[in-house]
């Protein structure tokens, strides 16, 4: 296994006099597995997903794709190789599903060329697989929060990435469309893209992750195969409250005491 | 109707407006002042009237729909705020003082108000810009928005200066005339002063289009799709603000059209800017030609072209709103 995406002791902080958020961070995604990392809130997980984007640069050590510098990728490049399913995303104007997830061919596009019939044709493929296919010509301003969710999904698989980055990807979700973007997001990674994502939920990332990274003061707390990693101890300490984990029928849940 | 069909319909109907208006307006003698092709191929008075005044001010009318709509668009995509507009970022503020500047201690020379005028609304920008970085707080966007209210405040302070130390009888009628816009004075040689600088700038934007939906997301979102957002926001803000300078310092302040006409465009075609932008371009180029035809047919006297934008672009507006739909279904 090699590792698609790796830091090395990076330490960051917003601002040159900051705290730093983390110090001397090192982490490794191996290609083809899905890593969860879980945390409580403002622990920085966000930020850790901009740093591997690139769009945040590590105050010190190095961010490596393929054991290269970010950097040293062109724009465009980077933009075919991974893709960012925010947290959540705000705009004013009325544009439709289908206009919205044809923005994520901009990377296959020469700068000043406009999408063409295939790019609508990936585009309209990645909105069924999330479910959407029948309001592709509704405006985004008039979707629920969970349909909203399902279309910056669909608009990251639409740039057909080898690293999905996802920002809560389930935190707007009932359960019906957890359940379903769970079974998207594994069939994903069983067709062999890498997925670094961000939860508050341990239920999640028990059921996506094939490794689990834990998070707490800017320090990783533990990392690793989610069978080692997930256990009530660990958890526990991680958000500073007892938890158990349950495992039924082969699953596993956490509750809390 | 495909959107394509549609836009070269407004094409159509905005050369034929323009050809219809080089007919239309005053001229000593019977009739209700409208100049006959007959006429035209006999009299030399007509031809003089149509093609070196009419002509180059219907030309002036149409670049400045269009340069203001399109900067409008432009502003509204980047901010991703639908009430934004081009004289934002300090930019009208600063023609504004750049061109009372001129007229109360330079003379008031048609080139000394044009050119002042154009340097002070890049100026405008240069500072908004300049404070933004200095900014220490909140995002790029953000940054910008405050350092623009901040400039277009300090600016138009200044302007209210020049005002109160205007001369009351010579001075201070030509600043507010100016203020109000007008295209009654342009000449052959102020539309070809302006008409390099705002092709170019509408082709940068014209061409660059696509992008502009890039640019409305965050900007952590777009760089994840391969844009720069920095680099092309610059760029694209740089282009609008060229074309709005160049406009504004030969026709004055004329307000309403770059807020309003990329809304038009938008109802008309859905925000995608593949379609808004040309549909932007094309109906504020029709919007300018048939506010300067109001202006300078409806009265004995010209009516400054800035408060007929304002009436007919906000009337327009209302009926636009309640009236029409666009493509996209809304629930």
């Amino acid at each position: 296994m090699t590792e698609l995406l790796a830091f090395e002791e990076v330490t960051f902080g917003y601002g040159p006099e900051a705290r730093p958020v983390f110090e001397c961070l090192s982490l490794g995604v191996e290609s083809g597995t899905a890593t969860a990392i879980l945390g409580p809130n403002g622990v920085g997980k966000s930020t850790l997903l901009h740093l591997a984007l690139g769009w945040l640069r590590a105050r010190s050590g190095r961010v490596l794709l393929d054991g290269r510098p970010l950097g040293a990728y062109p724009r465009r490049s980077l933009g075919r190789s991974m893709s960012l399913v925010p947290q959540a995303e705000r705009t004013p104007f009325d544009y439709s599903v289908l206009d919205y997830v044809l923005l994520a061919r901009a990377p296959y596009l020469a700068s000043l060329a406009m999408p063409g019939p295939d790019d609508e044709r990936i585009a309209r493929e990645a909105i069924e697989e999330v479910g959407l296919g029948h309001l592709c010509h509704r405006a985004i301003t008039t979707l629920s929060g969970g349909e909203r969710q399902n279309v910056l999904v669909a608009r990251a698989l639409a740039q057909q990435p080898r690293l999905m980055l996802m920002d809560e990807p389930t935190s707007h979700l009932d359960l019906a469309h957890k359940v379903r973007l769970i079974g998207l997001v594994r069939d994903r990674i069983a067709r062999g893209t890498t997925v670094l994502l961000t939860t508050h939920e341990p239920d999640v990332a028990a059921a996506i992750a094939t490794h689990l990274v834990l998070m707490r003061d800017g320090q990783i707390c533990g990392a690793g195969a989610l069978a080692d990693v997930f256990t009530s101890d660990n958890l526990s300490a991680t958000y500073g409250v007892p938890v158990q984990i349950v495992r039924v029928d082969g699953r596993q849940a956490v509750l809390w005491t | 109707m495909p959107a394509s069909r549609r836009l070269a319909a407004i094409a159509l109907i905005l050369g034929a407006t323009v050809a219809v208006s080089l007919f239309v307006g005053r001229y000593p003698g019977p009739g209700p002042g409208i100049i006959s092709p007959d006429r035209l191929a006999t009299d030399d008075l007509a031809q003089r009237l149509v093609f070196n005044l009419r002509l180059p001010r219907l030309l002036t009318a149409v670049m400045l729909g269009m340069s203001l709509s399109a900067a409008g668009a432009v502003f509204q995509q980047i901010f991703a705020n639908p009430l934004v507009e081009p004289g934002f970022l300090g930019v009208s503020q600063g023609a504004a003082f750049g061109a009372s500047l001129a007229i109360v201690s330079l003379g008031s020379a048609a080139w000394l108000v044009q050119g002042s005028a154009a340097a002070f609304a890049f100026a405008g920008l240069g500072f908004s810009y300049f404070l933004a970085r200095r900014g220490r707080f909140g995002g790029a966007v953000l940054r910008l928005v405050f350092a623009g209210i901040a400039v277009s405040a300090l600016f138009s302070a200044g302007v209210g200066a020049l005002k109160y130390a205007a001369d009351p009888l010579s001075q201070l009628p030509e600043i507010t005339f100016w203020l109000l816009g007008g295209l009654a004075s342009v000449t052959w040689d102020q539309t070809w002063s302006i008409a390099p600088v705002v092709v170019a700038s509408l082709f940068v934007i014209y061409r660059m289009r696509w992008r502009l939906n890039l640019l409305s997301l965050d900007d952590a979102t777009a760089f994840s799709m391969g844009a720069t957002p920095g680099r092309e926001r610059a760029l694209l803000l740089a282009a609008a603000v060229a074309a709005t300078a160049a406009v504004v310092s030969v026709c004055g302040m004329v307000g309403w059209v770059g807020l309003i006409v990329p809304h038009i465009a938008r109802r008309l075609f859905g925000a995608d800017a593949r379609y808004s932008v040309p549909a932007a371009l094309l109906v504020g180029g029709l919007f300018g030609v048939l506010c300067d035809d109001v202006a300078r047919t409806l009265l004995a006297g010209e009516i400054p072209i800035g408060i007929l934008t304002s009436l007919i672009g906000a009337l327009f507006f209302l009926v636009i709103m309640i009236t029409y739909g666009h493509p996209v279904e809304q629930r």
